[in-house]
């Protein structure tokens, strides 16, 4: 795993990250809304979110986040972690939608001995809308891979 | 919300910006990470794997970025007869109740990871409170700023959460 890590010495402006695609399900809705104690009706009774307005169940505002952080981490991870993360939630998704995560580095320095990344990120829609607009710095403050 | 239910909005929100509540959430245990991981379909072994967590430096697994700060509630909650129509907990402040919520927008600031066996709790505080005209009529805007520390008293993670209400 060590020999595949990304380290700041490979990362230039204008890099693309991997990007992240996934298509969330009722079971991933369900779980999320388990796991963070979540009851609101809108993330899994498909009646009652119609009744509000919406066509199916929908994506709770933090789970378009996490996966936002998902990017960032099969991304940086180990090497790099995230310092700040910034979303705005624009529009809102519903279960079944296919959800595209993509960034890009616009600004890579170094602060005191650490190596400091900013990302542009978007989470697109099946029809190519950015839902997600967020930007995220992250810090890579260990070794080299196999520096160390 | 016509023009009177934003200007009460507003006024009781300007009363409370900047009194800091401060609230003891309980503990990140390895199985909460671990459900957490699943739930948002992350195989990253560092949330899983205490060994590999421990090559990497860290005393134990630690927590996905966005854990902490997705919990919405972090103990028993109300029972379901006790929630509004909606699913979600009674407003404890009258005023709110009956508007739609929803969030919109985040930033996280991460200063250290969560790592399991972390004890949370968290002081948080309004810090600003406004009103827009949307298209589908009066939106107020409600931000808030949490400080999650753990039982050694360092700060983990910096949140800063915009509420719509409509």
């Amino acid at each position: 795993m060590t020999a595949a890590s990304l380290a700041f010495a490979d990362i230039q402006v204008g890099m693309a990250i991997p990007e992240l695609a996934c298509r969330p399900t009722n079971l991933n809705l369900f779980q999320f809304a388990a796991v963070t104690w979540q009851s609101h009706r809108i993330h899994y009774d498909k009646d009652y979110a119609v009744e509000e307005g919406y066509s199916d169940v929908v994506l709770q505002a933090s789970l378009h986040g996490a996966y936002l952080g998902r990017l960032l981490t099969e991304w940086a991870h180990p090497n790099g972690r995230i310092l700040e993360l910034e979303w705005t939630n624009r529009r809102y998704a519903t279960v079944g939608e296919t959800l595209t995560f993509r960034g890009v580095v616009i600004e890579r320095y170094e602060r005191a001995g650490q190596g400091i990344v900013v990302c542009e990120l978007t989470e697109e829609n099946t029809s190519g809308e950015v839902i997600t607009p967020a930007r995220a710095t992250l810090v890579f403050d260990r070794p080299a891979a196999g520096a160390g | 919300m016509d023009d009177a239910d934003v200007e009460r909005i507003l006024a009781v929100a300007r009363r409370e910006i900047g009194h800091e509540t401060v609230q003891d959430l309980g503990e990140c245990t390895r199985l909460l990470i671990g459900r957490f991981a699943v739930a948002i379909n992350d195989r990253d072994p560092l949330y899983r794997d205490p060994e590999y967590a421990r090559s990497l430096g860290y005393s134990d697994v630690i927590a996905p970025p966005t854990m902490l700060t997705s919990i919405r509630g972090w103990g028993a909650g109300p029972f379901p007869d006790e929630l509004r129509t909606d699913g979600s907990a009674a407003e404890t402040t009258a005023h709110l109740e009956g508007f739609r919520r929803m969030g919109a927008g985040q930033k996280l600031t991460l200063v250290s990871p969560v790592v399991a066996g972390d004890h949370i709790s968290v002081r948080r505080k309004l810090v600003a409170a406004y009103s827009k005209r949307g298209r589908s009529g009066n939106l107020v805007f409600l931000e808030s700023e949490s400080l999650y520390v753990n039982q050694h008293d360092e700060v983990r993670a910096i949140h800063r959460r915009t509420e719509l209400l409509r």
